[in-house]
């Protein structure tokens, strides 16, 4: 008859000869010994030659190494919008500035360059372990029909290396791109019909706003757009005397 | 002789027949005649609480009604108390498991005089006294209410609602008047200040009814020169200050005016009108203001339009402004963005609502819903009157013929005058200098103004206010004004009631003493310096 395994007695008589083994007292006076080790405080330091890393606006890039950016929110005087691209350092802080270069990745870029600023170069003042890198989207009209994107690269300098794979670069998407919101037809009771301009109009002058939804919008709050919309308009209208705003179709503009 | 034998005792049985249904039965109830029997007969002649003046009783409210009771046999009557809960002026049957059932009446007393601690759940309820006679059963009901007593929520308080100024802060105050009918007859000073432990910030500046959050007028808003609040009136907790107040926090606060019509509360501040719908999903703000080319004066519509048989093709706007930069009046309709504009006025109008000749010092609304504008033009005082209310524009919104306009040259100081108050139940309005007040009478065809008031020494008229611009319901609800004075000597302030005619601007006796109230006038002191006055039932 074979031993059945799972018999408490079987288990219990061979833990019971493992127990007074000599190879059990020697393993167990190991793992002592290596727990007493792992006890030791031991940082972790990177010992390697300075590096930098870029890290997109948290905002917009969200821990990832791209950022998508639209206009399409901002009044019509928004013609650029600055992106501070963090320029960490990968190493100890030195006692003296130092200088991280910055290239555009051509291949890789669809932007014109008219659409873009970026400096070539970032200096990291002396004790400290980061600087800012202003990158400049501008604001054009080829944006109102597509995105563009812009990849910078960190390139070696004098005082630092590339930083690893998945933080030497930085890709920058914008776009001033409008589409008609799927619930217009929620919103007509407030807005009327739409058009491009009208709602690229209302978006410019919602205070930031990216939408309008009935399911998280009250009533009045829409209609209070709506009255904010037209006062904008009366503005607007006011401004540019015998040119009132129309619409893509050459019809006014209007909320009432 | 065969079938006499028969015959006989039949005639005989008949005879006896006849005799006893000639005998009076009277059964085994005795009867009584009507001296004998009596009446019980319950009324209130000759004791001051006619009607039961409690129309809205808050918990805990101490309930004081006689009556008077006839009966041959007094002592042989009980009398019970009881209550019975309504919807209003319905008494309903309730669903109880798979039945319907009416309420039980609640006995509230055992005795002829009603002494009530008011313990009932808020609601409404009829109330009855009954008398029985414990021997015979005759039985006699006495309603001292004509309608439904309403018991508010713990915390509430109606009655007149007084702005005061305290401390330098503000205050609000209650008075409570038998001539008003539904509140009871109290006065609660410094009530805010008690309640919240604190005065509201800033000066007063006015006071008017709002909502809530319901479709009805169950708050205060109040505005001071340091902030604005909406105020509930259960326990006066402050709902919303000036910075949450809009959806766009306008950039400068001057609160002029307020009012709340046709469910929207209107509000003017800055020169700018903003709505909210009470009867729209909302968030207890202001909309963003009203777009277009005007700055509106302190004026607001009290009654715009009417639902019940209006004229076709009537204005039918939700408010109407004056604008002061283009010196007209302007309507709003509802839910739009922008103000609008009235048609070209006719050349045969005798009033130009679109250009008035020059900036009124004041506009009110009067009987007939008519719009009244006191003007200084060459030197003159003039009453000028427009109707925007239930009426076709034709391009003529003169409200009243040639006498759309008034001379009021006649009436005593009105060109100093600096406050104004009118209702839209009578033509008269009511005017007041720093040491009287004056009223004068548009309808009666009469020149001169009448004196309601005249200060004595160290007082100084602070508020006026002519109650019942909301219209019909009580019937006393348009004959109330009250005048606020503060005495300088005393350093307090005092609350005149006068019962008034609407139409003729003159003291009048004629409601009060029916129903209990105490005749003209009726004086109260002890106030903080009155700023405005307001009762959002009669609004």
């Amino acid at each position: 008859m074979m031993n059945n395994i799972f018999d408490k007695s079987y288990i219990m008589l061979r833990a019971s000869d493992i127990a007074h083994s000599g190879v059990f007292q020697v393993f167990l006076f190991a793992l002592v010994a290596i727990g007493m080790v792992s006890c030791k405080d031991d940082g972790f330091y990177y010992q390697d030659e300075a590096r930098v890393r870029l890290v997109g606006p948290e905002i917009y890039a969200a821990g990832t190494d791209s950022l998508t950016f639209s206009f399409v929110t901002y009044p019509a005087d928004t013609t650029a919008k600055v992106m501070n691209v963090e320029v960490a350092v990968m190493g100890p802080v030195s006692d003296h500035a130092r200088t991280a270069n910055i290239i555009v990745a051509s291949s890789l870029t669809t932007a014109t360059n008219d659409l873009y600023e970026v400096p070539s170069t970032v200096v990291i003042p002396a004790n400290a372990a980061s600087a800012y890198l202003p990158v400049t989207l501008k604001r054009g009209n080829v944006l109102q029909t597509k995105a563009v994107r812009l990849r910078i690269e960190v390139a070696k300098s004098d005082d630092f290396g590339i930083g690893v794979d998945g933080q030497n670069h930085l890709t920058l998407i914008w776009t001033d791109v409008l589409s008609k919101p799927n619930n217009w037809s929620d919103l007509e009771e407030f807005f009327g019909s739409y058009s491009n301009v009208k709602y690229r109009f209302m978006l410019a002058n919602a205070g930031g706003i990216t939408g309008f939804n009935i399911d998280t919008m009250t009533w009045a709050a829409l209609q209070s757009y709506k009255i904010k919309f037209q006062n904008a308009l009366d503005e607007y209208n006011a401004a540019h005397p015998g040119n009132p705003l129309k619409d893509e179709n050459g019809v006014l503009v209007t909320f009432s | 002789m065969k079938a006499l034998k028969y015959f006989f005792p039949v005639v005989l049985v008949m005879m006896v027949s006849t005799m006893m249904s000639c005998y009076t039965d009277d059964t085994n109830t005795d009867y009584l005649s009507e001296e004998e029997a009596g009446k019980i007969v319950i009324d209130t002649v000759g004791l001051g609480n006619k009607w039961m003046n409690y129309y809205k009783l808050s918990p805990g409210q101490h309930v004081d009604y006689d009556v008077n009771v006839k009966y041959v046999h007094p002592e042989r009557l009980r009398y019970r108390w009881f209550v019975l809960k309504t919807n209003y002026n319905q008494y309903q049957a309730e669903q109880v498991g798979n039945v319907l059932k009416y309420p039980a009446a609640d006995t509230i007393a055992h005795t002829k005089a009603l002494k009530w601690d008011v313990d009932v759940n808020p609601g409404t309820y009829f109330i009855y006294l009954m008398a029985e006679d414990s021997i015979t059963g005759m039985k006699a009901y006495f309603n001292p209410s004509p309608s439904y007593i309403s018991v508010n929520q713990d915390g509430y308080v109606g009655g007149l609602y007084l702005l005061t100024e305290r401390e330098g802060q503000t205050d609000i105050e209650v008075y409570q008047s038998p001539l008003m009918l539904i509140y009871g007859d109290s006065c609660y000073y410094d009530y805010y200040h008690k309640l919240a432990g604190h005065y509201l910030e800033g000066k007063p500046l006015w006071i008017r009814g709002c909502t809530t959050g319901k479709t009805t007028k169950d708050g205060y808003l109040v505005g001071t020169d340091a902030n604005l609040y909406r105020i509930n009136s259960v326990n006066m907790t402050t709902m919303n200050e000036w910075n949450t107040s809009f959806y766009d926090t306008p950039d400068t606060r001057d609160p002029q005016c307020a009012f709340y019509t046709n469910s929207c509360e209107f509000l003017i501040n800055n020169g700018k009108l903003h709505v909210m719908y009470a009867n729209k999903a909302n968030d207890r703000k202001f909309s963003a203001p009203i777009a277009g080319d005007y700055e509106a004066g302190a004026f607001l519509m009290f009654n715009t339009r009417t639902t019940w048989r209006p004229v076709t093709g009537a204005i039918n706007a939700w408010q109407v402004i004056y604008d002061k930069r283009n010196r007209r009046f302007r309507p709003y309709f509802s839910q739009a963005s922008q103000i609008s504009s009235f048609k070209n006025t006719s050349d045969t109008a005798y009033v130009d609502a679109n250009n008035l000749p020059v900036q009124p010092s004041a506009i009110f609304n009067s009987g007939g819903n008519y719009t009244c504008c006191v003007m200084h033009i060459d030197g003159k005082p003039y009453l000028y009157r427009y109707n925007f209310y239930n009426r076709v524009d034709k391009g003529d919104l003169s409200a009243a013929g040639k006498r759309s306009i008034i001379d009021l040259s006649g009436c005593t100081d009105i060109m100093d005058a600096k406050l104004f108050a009118s209702n839209t139940s009578g033509y008269a309005f009511y005017y007041a200098t720093d040491k009287a007040v004056y009223s004068f009478s548009a309808s009666s065809g009469q020149t001169t103004s009448n004196t309601i008031y005249t200060c004595e020494a160290g007082e100084k008229v602070t508020a006026i206010y002519a109650w019942g611009s909301a219209g019909g319901g009580w019937p006393t609800s348009d004959v109330c004004f009250w005048i606020g004075v503060w005495n300088e000597n005393t350093n307090q302030g005092k609350l005149i009631q006068y019962e008034m005619d609407v139409n003729y601007g003159l003291p009048n006796s004629y409601w009060g003493p029916m129903f209990g109230a105490p005749d003209n006038p009726v004086v109260t002191t002890g106030w903080g310096k009155i700023v405005g006055m307001t009762c959002v039932d009669a609004e």
